[in-house]
């Protein structure tokens, strides 16, 4: 049997195999054993990098930023691909506009004017409470 | 920015409009579906007059 346990800081991930020859019911080679131990490793990593708070800090500043250079571009496609499909804009006076596509996006009051240098805070995580700090997107 | 789960984030923003001397203070909240973050709600808070350069 092989087994990794990797510790991401907001889950564990914990994979174990154990494998048998199929023909004679006993453990495989060693070949086998590495090769079982390679994945796992693997697998763990791949599922540390997708939970990596870093990462993720990233992918959300991605998305502001393309956000940000699309509506000052007025580009209508792009901004919508930034929402989800149930997306919604509130405007300073409450009033909300459903839905991602296109057409709805553009009919955001003051999507056609006002090109704005947008900035962002720092990155707290609740569940760690790291302290903010300030940085551009 | 604040992850309220692995899934969920708080992004607040600052957007200066320069031809309009207005500084509007956003909130964006994105959801993470199917490894992509999406903008769910996106709301314009307050405005502030930016001081004269």
């Amino acid at each position: 049997m092989s087994s990794c346990r990797s510790s991401t800081g907001r889950f564990n991930v914990t994979l174990s195999f154990e494998i048998m020859a199929a023909n004679k019911g006993g453990p495989l080679k060693p070949f086998a054993s590495w090769t079982a131990l390679i994945v796992t490793v693997c697998l763990a990593c791949v599922a540390h990098a997708q939970s990596n708070p870093t990462n993720q800090d990233a992918a959300v500043r991605a998305v502001i930023k393309t956000f940000a250079d699309a509506r000052n571009a007025r580009d209508g496609d792009a901004v919508a691909a930034t929402y989800a499909e149930d997306g919604e804009y509130i405007n300073l006076n409450g009033v909300r506009t459903r839905g991602a596509h296109r057409a709805v996006v553009l009919r955001i009051p003051g999507f056609r004017t006002g090109a704005a240098n947008r900035s962002l805070g720092g990155v707290r995580n609740s569940e760690r409470r790291r302290r903010p700090s300030n940085r551009g997107i | 920015m604040e992850f309220v789960t692995p899934n969920v984030a708080v992004v607040r923003a600052i957007a200066e409009f320069d031809e309009i001397k207005t500084r509007l203070s956003e909130t964006y909240v994105l959801i993470k579906d199917n490894d992509q973050w999406k903008i769910r709600v996106h709301e314009a808070g307050g405005t502030t007059i930016m001081p004269a350069r």
